[in-house]
């Protein structure tokens, strides 16, 4: 019982010391750090231990956390509930469109597109580069294997 | 051996939990979460059967908690598909290989706008009790005491930004 607790608290401990010390803790490190303390403890574990509860709990574990952290770090409604909490008072849909939603979500995911080598910008158009295209490539083929017709 | 064994089952499971989604989304074209539910309990039923069977019930527990895991992941996957803000930028592309930043915000989510996802979630969370929304957004008891918590769990997770 001791080791779920042990290894809960240190895999939050290095989190917290791993953002600070990180220059921006985005979702893609946190993704490798899952990782990595997935495979440490697991190694340590099954050399060690031979605990197949504690493998299989670590496995819901490190999923539940990515899962957790996508939606807190991400997710649209999130943004808004915190936002609201923050500020304290009623905000009209028109404001928080145009002074929270264009700005901070939708232009920033442009940017992080821009920045991560899916779109380029030129002559005021925006148009896929190369990954980006592959990228959609497969996207068109999950999207319509799961019969969706688009997405938002 | 026993790590093998588990994986064997949950490998089972898997193939079954996706045949039977797939099954829901081609014969009743149908999208929701509570289907993707349905084939989890479905499989994991029929695991049980498979698991007795050739005598690995015991390692069933372990299995589950696994499925579990696959359960989020296959939850995580079809939600970025389905609702994906990022993905659906690049979706745009589809039909026009250049944009201007208007058209971007003009044929985002299939031609409804950019307004349009804002409302489509400021509605999801409405009908959850978490806002009142009439032409301005306001929290409600429950929203206010749900914020608090993903506020926790942000500083706990050590979550600075939003993506």
């Amino acid at each position: 019982m001791y080791s779920y607790l042990i290894t809960t608290l240190f895999f939050l401990a290095t989190n917290y010391l791993v953002s600070v010390l990180v220059k921006k803790h985005t979702y893609e490190k946190f993704f490798i750090y899952v990782i990595t303390y997935f495979i440490l403890v697991n190694f340590i574990n099954l050399a060690y231990l031979k605990n197949i509860n504690f493998f299989t709990f670590q496995a819901l574990f490190s999923v539940f956390m990515l899962f957790l952290y996508a939606g807190l770090h991400r997710s649209v409604s999130v943004k808004i509930m915190i936002h609201l909490y923050l500020r304290k008072k009623n905000i009209s849909v028109n404001a928080f469109y145009k002074n929270e939603f264009k700005e901070k979500s939708f232009n920033k995911r442009i940017k992080i597109l821009i920045d991560n080598g899916f779109l380029s910008k030129r002559n005021k158009k925006f148009f896929l580069s190369s990954r980006g295209k592959k990228y959609l490539k497969i996207f068109k083929i999950a999207q319509s294997f799961f019969r969706i017709k688009y997405s938002g | 051996m026993t790590i093998f064994l588990i994986f064997l089952l949950s490998s089972v499971f898997t193939v079954i939990f996706i045949t039977l989604h797939l099954l829901f989304l081609y014969f009743f074209s149908s999208k929701k979460i509570i289907h993707i539910l349905i084939s989890f309990i479905l499989s994991n039923l029929i695991l049980i059967y498979f698991a007795r069977e050739v005598d690995l019930y015991k390692l069933f527990y372990n299995s589950f908690i696994i499925n579990l895991s696959i359960l989020i992941i296959y939850f995580q996957f079809f939600n970025v598909l389905k609702m994906g803000f990022t993905l659906s930028i690049i979706t745009l592309f589809k039909k026009k290989r250049k944009l201007l930043y208007k058209e971007l915000i003009k044929n985002y989510g299939n031609g409804k706008g950019a307004k349009w996802i804002l409302i489509d979630r400021l509605s999801k969370i409405d009908k959850l009790k978490i806002i009142r929304l009439n032409k301005k957004i306001e929290l409600t008891q429950l929203g206010q005491f749900l914020s608090i918590i993903l506020i926790v769990l942000r500083k706990i997770l050590s979550v600075r930004d939003f993506g």
